[in-house]
């Protein structure tokens, strides 16, 4: 009791996801517990605004979400790396705004030649 | 004028309602420290009290409460009355329409006793998984957020946040990027194609806003280094502090107060819009689109769907917290917080002091809620390629601009040796920041009250129009086009 325990704070973030995940299960599972159960082969077909569904939905999709997807990780990461320098900002100083300044300078030619390359182009 | 009263009334026992729970929050919060310190020996006893009134009570409520109010207020704003059929048979009650709060009891038991439906193409397992997935992180996003300044209740140093951890606002973007599983898994679980196109287009939409939104926070955090929204250093505490401290009258403290979104109104506009296109709501509904392709939920029903619904209107909720945490002085009033924590009842009753800075935060939070329903409600949707424009080529370049500018500008005004002080007593420092903040501003008020070029020319248009009319032939004034057309 005397000896402080760095966990002790993390004690209501573990319950907070007890609870959180078990509202989240407990919740459908009460409600497919009350409700009726009738299957039938109509109703279990897939619904796509009444027509008879062609082929399956496992196809491929536009490779524009996947280039996002790449792009986020880039600058996302970035944007990982600058959180511990503006927390430590004041005292840095100068010194690590400039350091920090040409990081993000990288990123910056990074954004421009995507840019200019029409990965974030959506019109074509 | 009795509509007035009536509503100045529902006004007051909502506030009374909030004053009352967060009393009773204190209390709560004191009495399980005290237990599990003197019985245990843990600490920790303060945040499941919190849980337990907080996130449980107060998110959840605002949120079931924000199902009928979404209904309720696009009624008002669209000219309609809203749901007021659902009847609740007492005596006394019997043609009472209550506002239509019954609909969220008829809601409730309606999805909770409807069918458990899988089609048949779904795989099954993560068909189930994906609604959790979306609702468990929205409600557990609330966590660190401080509904309340930490007071000493029962002998105890009581905090009015679930946790403090160090990692902060690290929390929040942690755990808001969990919510694209639950999407990206509904859409491609269900097996759908238009549920397919909804999850890529919201795991698309949303890890592109990601970005912006980890961007629009470096910002407060240069202003005031720090991640932690709690505790005695952290965001919202130090927004009691003043940037220009005018004057007091009687012992009470009137200024400019450090609130974020004086500091960095650029980055709460970033943070407001790219958190926005987070929960998926219009004007950034394309995911969802129920006009086209409803989305990745498209094949959930029952409270599969309801689980979807309730993550949306807890992330509103969240939302609101988080942002009136940073950006609108946390718990505090904008003057006469010392005043008030001098006035001798606070002193005695620390917790009374806690029920009414607790109250000020709800009250911010649920006026955040109205604004976020109300630009939900008047923005067209965007299409998509605009949506990624804005995120990529809009927010991202401002967002980093922002972040440069704010640290030259906060370096500069920084005197020498300075940073060793503690953070409270750099708030004077950041007044050259409040500056450029305030002419932002300014720059956007004047943008927005002058007229657009289009806005003239069709007002030229109109003006022609009415011009050539006069010299034609006349039709009767006043005669509808169609009859003067016969």
């Amino acid at each position: 009791m005397e000896t402080y325990n760095p966990l002790t704070g993390y004690l209501p973030l573990a319950l907070v996801f007890l609870v959180a995940g078990g509202m989240a299960f407990a919740i459908p599972l009460i409600a497919s517990m009350l409700g009726p159960k009738s299957v039938n082969p109509i109703k279990s077909e897939t619904f796509e605004c009444g027509n008879v569904t062609i082929g399956s939905a496992r196809q491929r999709f536009a490779v524009k979400f996947y280039v996002v997807a790449l792009l986020f990780i880039v600058f996302d990461v970035e944007a990982v790396f600058l959180y511990p320098w503006a927390v430590n900002f004041k005292a840095l100083g100068w010194f690590g705004y400039t350091t920090m300044s040409l990081f993000a300078a990288t990123l910056i030619v990074a954004l421009a030649y995507v840019w200019k390359k029409g990965a974030l182009e959506w019109e074509s | 004028m009795q509509r007035i009263g009536v509503v100045g009334f529902i006004c007051g026992l909502i506030v009374s309602a909030i004053f009352g729970a967060m009393a009773a929050a204190y209390g709560l919060a004191g009495f399980l420290e005290k237990t599990l310190v003197e019985k245990l020996g843990i600490q920790g006893g303060a945040g499941i009290g919190n849980m337990l009134i907080l996130m449980l009570v107060f998110v959840m409520v605002i949120a079931t409460l924000l199902t009928l109010a979404e209904r309720k207020w696009s009624a008002l704003m669209q000219d309609r009355i809203g749901p007021n059929r659902a009847r609740i048979n007492l005596p006394g009650l019997r043609d009472q329409s209550l506002a239509g709060l019954p609909h969220i009891a008829t809601d409730v038991i309606k999805m909770l006793t409807k069918e458990d439906f899988q089609p048949k193409a779904a795989n099954k397992f993560l068909f189930n998984l994906a609604p959790m997935l979306a609702f468990a992180p929205a409600f557990a996003l609330f966590a660190i957020v401080p509904a309340g300044p930490t007071l000493p209740v029962l002998g105890y140093q009581v905090q009015m946040s679930v946790a403090n951890p160090d990692f902060g606002l690290l929390y929040i973007f942690a755990i808001a990027s969990l919510a694209v599983y639950g999407t990206s898994l509904a859409g491609w679980a269900s097996n759908n194609k238009f549920a397919l196109l909804g999850g890529v287009r919201a795991s698309s939409q949303m890890i592109s806003y990601e970005v912006a939104l980890g961007l629009s926070l470096v910002g407060m955090m240069l202003a005031f280094s720090t991640v932690q929204l709690a505790g005695p250093t952290g965001m919202s505490e130090l927004q009691g502090g003043y940037l220009w401290r005018f004057t007091e009258v009687g012992g009470f403290d009137v200024g400019i107060p450090a609130w974020g979104f004086l500091l960095q109104p650029l980055g709460f506009v970033l943070f407001f819009a790219a958190s926005f296109a987070e929960t998926k709501r219009a004007p950034f509904d394309v995911p969802e689109g129920e006009s086209e392709i409803i989305g990745y939920f498209v094949e959930y029903s029952g409270m599969k769907f309801g689980l979807f619904m309730i993550a949306e209107f807890v992330e509103v909720v969240v939302l609101a917290g988080v942002i009136v945490a940073i950006f609108f002085g946390g718990y505090y009033l904008p003057f006469g917080n010392e005043w008030l924590k001098a006035q001798t009842v606070f002193v005695e009753q620390p917790w009374l002091l806690g029920a009414v800075f607790g109250t000020v935060f709800w009250v911010k939070v649920v006026l955040l809620c109205y604004v976020q329903l109300a630009i939900r409600w008047t923005f067209p949707r965007f299409r998509y390629d605009q949506i990624q424009t804005l995120g990529w080529k809009i927010l991202l370049p401002v967002g980093l601009l922002n972040v440069f500018v704010t640290g030259a500008v906060i370096l500069w005004a920084l005197p020498e040796g300075a940073a060793t002080l503690p953070a409270a007593a750099l708030i004077p420092f950041l007044q050259p920041l409040a500056i450029v903040g305030l002419v932002e501003i300014a720059v956007v008020v004047a943008l927005t009250l002058t007229p657009r070029e289009g806005a003239e020319s069709a007002h030229a248009d109109g003006h022609g129009h009415g011009h050539t009319d006069t010299h034609a032939p006349a039709p009767s004034h006043g005669a509808t086009p169609v009859a003067s057309s016969h």
